[in-house]
C-alpha cells in the first residue's frame, strides 16, 4: 500500500536528515555565549564604553579590568563587548539584505527567464567584475563613514552572490514535476513561486547565509579598521583594532581581545555553517 | 569551439562598458569637486570655475561619459590629481608589485592547501584529517588585518627576522626589470642580496593573503578527492591491482582538480585586484595601498582607471580560465 | 579438481549508531577452476559484499572476519586490503557493475589499458599496449585501436562493458568476481555479454563467482548456483539441482516470483528482503 509519496526536495531532505551535527553544535557552544554577552552588554559591561578615565590608560589585565584599558582609559571588556554587538549587528545585516533581495532577484530571473534574466544576469556580471574593496571604499567614503552606511554598501554587493545562487535553484527548480503539475492545474506564476519555489529554496539559502556571516562580520570590521565604519567613540570590532595599531608593541592585549573575540565569531559562523548544511542538505558539498 | 569564444569576446565588451559607466556614474555622484582639489584651497571661484570648464565638469553626464571612453580607447586614463602623471603610468609602474604579491600567495596557497586536502582526504575521519579541517576552518576565520598585525608584531617587533614595510631594503637597488617581479628577476640574474631582501619583505604580507585561500582549497580539495575516491572506476582500478599510491595521486587527484580550475581561476582574477588592506599594512607599494590613497583624496582618475583595467582584467582572465577547462574535460570539448 | 576461490566463515559488520550490524553472515562458498559459480539474492543480502571480501575491498568501516580465505590455494585471510594489493588483477579481477561509470572518463581507454597491464606484469609501455589490443579483440572489439584512442563517453554501454571484460582478463586472473556485469544492459546485449564472459573464462580454466538477482541468467550461464538471503547462503547446488528441485522455501518464492512462473492477475510470493529482515519466512 503505498501513499502519494511527496518529492519535493524539501521532503527528501526532511526524510535523509542527521539529527545533530558536530559542527553546528560546536559552532553554536562557540558562538552563542558571546553572541548574548554581546547584546546583552548593557546588563553585563562592567563600566561605560565612553566613560574616559586618564588616570587608568593603557592598563594590563588585571582583575579590576579584565581585559586591560585602552589610550583613554576606558575598560577594553566594556568595549569588546559593545564592539561585538555592533560588529554583529552589521554581518546579520549585510546578509539580511543579501539574502532578502538577492533571492527576490534571482528568483524572478531564474524562474521567468528571458529578457529579464538577461538584463539581471547581465547587471550581475558587471557588478562582480568590479573589484569589491575599491568600489566599498568609494561608495562608503562617499555616503559618510557609518556603521549603518557600512551594511548597506556591502549588503547591496553581496546581492549578486545570492542573486546568483538563487537564481541556480530557481531554474531547477523550475523543471520540476510538481511545479509543472501546478501550472497545469491553473496556479498563477506569483503563486507557483510563492508556494513551490521559495519553499524549497529556503534550506540551501540558509546554508549560504550561514557562511555568508562569517565572511560578513570580517569584510565589515576590515573596513572598520581602515576608518569607514564606526566613528570614534563608537566601539566597533575592527575599529578597535584599529586604534590598537599605534599601541601594540607595548600593549599587547588592546590589540589581542577584539582580534580574537572577532575570530572566535568568524570561526562559530563557520562550524554553523557547515553543521547547518551537514543537517539540511549534505549534497551541497565541502567538508564532511 | 571558435563561436564559444566570439559569444564570450561580445559579452566581455557589454559588461566593460558596463562597468565604465556604473563606476563613472558613482564617481560622478560622489560629493566633493575635484576642479576644487586641482585649483588647491587658495584658488578662488573664478579660478575653480576655469579649471572645471578645462576639465569639462560642467558639461552633462552622458557628454562627460562619452568623451571619458573614447580617451579610454586611445589609453588615455587622464592624470592623477595626487601625482599630476599619467593615471596610466601611476597604475602600471604599482602593479608588478601587486601582481607579485598575489601570485606569491596563490602559490603558496596551492603548495600547501592541496597537499592538506589530499592527505585529509585519503585518511577520511582520522586525526590527520581532523587537524587539516581544523586548520581550515580557522584560516577561513581569521581576520586577515588582525593576523597582519600580530605577525608583525612576532617577527618585526619582537623577534626582528623580517622588515617592517616595503617591498626591499631600502639600499639596495632593484633587480633588472626583465618581468618586473624582484623574486624571478633577482633568481635569473643570480642577484643574492636582492633575492634574500625580496623574500624577507614578501613572506608576511603572502601569507597573510594566502591564509584564507588555504583553507578554502584544504576544503575544496578534500571534498572533491572524497567524491572521485568513492567513484565506480577507482573501485574498478583498485580492483585491477593499480597501486594504491598510483590510484590516489594519478588517477583520483587528476579528476578532483578539475573543480579546482574554477577557483584558481577566480583568485588568478583578482590577482589585479590586489589586497588592499593588506598592502596598506605592510606598506607594500602596490595599487592596492595606492588606490586606497586616491580614494581618501578623491583622485577620481586614479579610482576610474584602476576599476576599468581590473575589471577588463577580471574578465578577461574568467574568460580564459573556461575556455580552458573546456580543454580539460574532453567531454564538453567534444560536445563544443 | 583445485578449488581456486575458498570461502569459509566469513562474516561482514558495519557500525551504525545502535551498534555492529552484521551484513555477511557466517558464510562458506568454493569454486572450482573453470567452475562457473552463480551466488544469487535480492538487493541488500550480503552477495557484493561477500565478493569484495575476496579482493580486499570491502568499504572503510566494515569489519571483517573469516575462519578461511584462499585464493588459487594461497591462504589470504590475514591480509590488509594494500596486501591483497598484488593479488589483485593477477590473481582475482573484477568485471563490475556499472560499466557507464568504471572507466575513468578523462582518460583514453589504452591509457588505462596499459595502466591495469603494467601494474600487474612487467612490461613495456609498447608492450602494454599491444596486450590491452589482443584482449580488445578477443572481446570482439573490431577496430580496437581506435577504441584505444577513445575517450569512455564516445562508446556504447555495450562497449564499455567489453572493454571491462578485456581489462579484467588481461592479467590473466585465476578468479573473476563478475558482480552483476549484465544488469545495466539492454537484453540484446547481454547475451553478447554472458557468451563473451563464458567462453573466455573457459579458455584460461578461470574459475568465475557470478553474483546476480536474475535467476533467469544464472540458470543458464552457471554450473553451480548458491542462495543468498539477509547475508546467509539458504541453499546451494548443482544450478539442475537448485532451480528444478529447490528445496529451501525462499528459494522456491524466488523461483515462483520470476514473472514467467506466476498466473496474471496474482501477487508475487517475495515482499522485503534484505539483511535487515530477521523474520523467519518469506513476507
Amino acid at each position: 500500500m503505498t501513499a502519494i509519496t511527496d518529492q519535493s526536495p524539501r521532503a527528501e531532505r526532511r526524510r535523509h536528515r542527521r539529527v545533530l551535527s558536530g559542527d553546528l553544535l560546536a559552532g553554536s557552544l562557540l558562538l552563542l555565549p558571546v553572541v548574548i554577552a554581546a547584546y546583552l552588554a548593557p546588563l553585563l559591561a562592567p563600566y561605560d564604553p565612553y566613560a574616559v578615565d586618564t588616570g587608568s590608560r593603557l592598563l594590563p589585565p588585571s582583575a579590576k579590568h579584565l581585559f586591560g584599558t585602552d589610550e583613554l582609559g576606558r575598560d577594553l571588556l566594556t568595549r569588546v563587548l559593545y564592539g561585538t554587538r555592533a560588529s554583529l549587528s552589521v554581518a546579520f545585516g549585510i546578509v539580511a539584505i543579501g539574502t532578502v533581495f538577492g533571492t527576490v532577484v534571482g528568483t524572478l530571473s531564474g524562474y521567468l527567464g528571458g529578457r529579464i534574466d538577461g538584463v539581471a544576469m547581465r547587471l550581475n556580471d558587471i557588478v562582480m567584475a568590479i573589484p569589491f574593496m575599491v568600489i566599498a571604499l568609494a561608495l562608503t567614503s562617499a555616503m559618510g563613514p557609518s556603521l549603518v552606511n557600512l551594511t548597506i554598501v556591502i549588503g547591496i554587493l553581496s546581492i549578486p552572490f545570492y542573486a546568483r545562487m538563487a537564481r541556480g535553484m530557481a531554474l531547477a527548480l523550475r523543471r520540476e514535476p510538481y511545479v509543472t503539475a501546478a501550472w497545469l492545474m491553473g496556479a498563477s506564476t506569483p503563486a507557483i513561486i510563492r508556494r513551490h519555489v521559495i519553499p524549497n529554496m529556503l534550506s540551501p539559502m540558509l546554508v549560504l547565509a550561514s557562511m555568508g556571516l562569517s565572511g560578513a562580520i570580517l569584510t565589515s570590521s576590515a573596513l572598520s579598521f581602515i576608518g569607514l565604519g564606526a566613528q570614534p567613540p563608537a566601539a566597533e570590532l575592527g575599529a578597535i583594532i584599529n586604534s590598537s595599531r599605534s599601541y601594540i608593541l607595548d600593549e599587547w592585549w588592546y590589540t589581542l581581545f577584539p582580534g580574537l573575540v572577532l575570530a572566535v565569531c568568524a570561526f562559530g559562523f563557520n562550524l554553523i555553517g557547515d553543521g547547518v548544511r551537514d543537517v539540511l542538505d549534505p549534497n551541497i558539498g565541502g567538508s564532511a | 569551439m571558435m563561436h564559444f569564444v566570439a559569444k564570450r569576446l561580445l559579452s566581455l565588451v557589454l559588461v566593460v562598458i558596463g562597468v565604465i559607466f556604473i563606476t563613472y556614474a558613482i564617481a560622478y555622484v560622489i560629493p566633493g569637486d575635484p576642479a576644487r582639489m586641482v585649483a588647491g584651497p587658495n584658488a578662488d571661484a573664478a579660478k575653480v570655475a576655469e579649471i572645471r570648464s578645462e576639465l569639462g565638469l560642467d558639461e552633462p553626464f552622458l557628454v562627460q561619459f562619452g568623451r571619458y571612453t573614447a580617451r579610454l580607447l586611445q589609453g588615455d586614463f587622464g592624470r592623477s590629481i595626487q601625482t599630476g602623471r599619467p593615471v596610466s603610468q601611476d597604475l602600471f609602474e604599482r602593479f608588478p608589485a601587486t601582481i607579485e604579491l598575489m601570485l606569491a600567495a596563490l602559490v603558496l596557497s596551492l603548495v600547501i592547501g592541496v597537499p592538506l586536502g589530499v592527505m585529509a582526504a585519503v585518511h577520511r575521519n582520522r586525526w590527520p584529517d581532523i587537524l587539516a579541517r581544523t586548520v581550515a576552518v580557522a584560516g577561513i576565520s581569521i581576520p586577515s588585518f588582525w593576523l597582519a598585525l600580530a605577525l608583525l608584531l612576532l617577527f618585526y617587533g619582537k623577534l626582528d627576522l623580517v622588515p617592517g614595510s616595503g617591498r626591499l631594503a631600502i639600499d639596495l637597488d632593484p633587480p633588472a626589470g626583465i618581468t618586473g617581479l624582484y623574486l624571478v628577476d633577482s633568481l635569473l640574474t643570480a642577484n643574492w642580496p636582492a633575492f634574500k631582501s625580496t623574500v624577507q619583505h614578501l613572506v608576511l604580507p603572502a601569507i597573510v593573503i594566502a591564509i584564507m585561500s588555504i583553507g578554502t582549497y584544504v576544503r575544496l580539495v578534500r571534498s572533491s578527492m572524497l567524491e572521485v575516491l568513492s567513484e565506480p572506476y577507482i573501485l574498478m582500478a583498485r580492483a585491477s591491482g593499480v597501486p594504491e599510491r598510483t590510484v590516489v595521486f594519478n588517477l583520483a587527484l587528476r579528476n578532483a582538480l578539475i573543480p579546482l580550475v574554477t577557483f584558481v581561476g577566480l583568485s588568478l582574477a583578482n590577482v589585479l585586484a590586489g589586497a588592499v588592506i593588506t598592502e596598506t599594512i605592510f606598506g607594500w607599494p602596490g595599487t592596492g595601498s595606492f588606490v586606497v590613497q586616491a580614494v581618501y583624496s578623491l583622485d577620481f582618475p586614479v579610482i576610474m582607471g584602476f576599476t576599468v583595467i581590473v575589471s577588463i582584467g577580471y574578465v578577461v582572465v574568467n574568460m580564459l580560465v573556461d575556455i580552458f577547462y573546456m580543454f580539460i574535460n574532453p567531454q564538453i570539448r567534444a560536445s563544443a | 579438481m583445485t578449488a581456486a576461490l575458498e570461502i569459509e566463515g566469513l562474516s561482514v559488520s558495519f557500525p551504525t549508531r545502535d551498534g555492529w550490524v552484521p551484513v555477511v553472515r557466517e558464510v562458506s562458498l568454493c569454486v572450482d577452476e573453470g567452475e562457473i559459480a552463480g551466488l544469487v539474492g535480492e538487493s541488500g543480502s550480503g552477495k557484493s559484499l561477500t565478493a569484495m571480501s575476496a579482493l580486499g575491498l570491502l568499504p572503510a568501516g566494515a569489519r571483517m572476519q573469516c575462519e578461511r580465505l584462499r585464493l588459487d590455494g594461497e591462504s589470504v585471510d590475514g591480509r590488509t586490503g594494500r596486501e591483497m594489493e598484488a593479488l589483485r588483477g593477477s590473481r582475482i579481477a573484477l568485471v563490475p557493475q556499472e560499466p557507464m561509470n568504471s572507466l575513468n572518463p578523462t582518460m583514453r581507454i589504452g591509457r588505462q589499458l596499459e595502466l591495469v597491464v603494467r601494474s600487474n606484469r612487467r612490461v613495456s609501455s609498447a608492450q602494454a599496449r599491444d596486450i590491452a589490443v589482443e584482449y580488445l579483440e578477443r572481446m570482439l572489439i573490431t577496430d580496437a585501436a581506435r577504441v584505444m584512442t577513445a575517450h569512455p563517453f564516445e562508446l556504447s554501454g555495450g562497449m564499455r562493458q567489453r572493454v571491462l571484460l578485456a581489462m579484467a582478463f588481461s592479467c590473466n586472473p585465476r578468479v573473476l568476481i563478475a558482480d552483476e556485469p549484465t544488469t545495466a544492459l539492454d537484453v540484446t546485449v547481454q547475451q553478447e555479454v554472458l557468451t563473451l564472459l563464458r567462453e573466455s573464462a573457459a579458455a584460461t580454466d578461470t574459475a568465475v563467482l557470478f553474483i546476480s538477482h536474475d535467476l533467469a541468467v544464472v540458470s543458464q550461464l552457471c554450473d553451480t548456483v548458491a542462495v543468498m538471503r539477509a547475508g546467509e547462503i539458504v541453499e546451494r547446488g548443482e544450478t539442475s539441482d537448485v532451480i528444478g528441485r529447490p528445496m529451501h522455501p525462499y528459494t522456491r518464492a524466488l523461483l515462483a516470483s520470476l514473472p514467467a512462473n506466476s498466473p496474471p492477475g496474482s501477487r508475487l510470493p517475495i515482499g522485503e528482503g534484505g539483511a535487515a529482515a530477521d523474520s523467519g519466512g518469506p513476507a
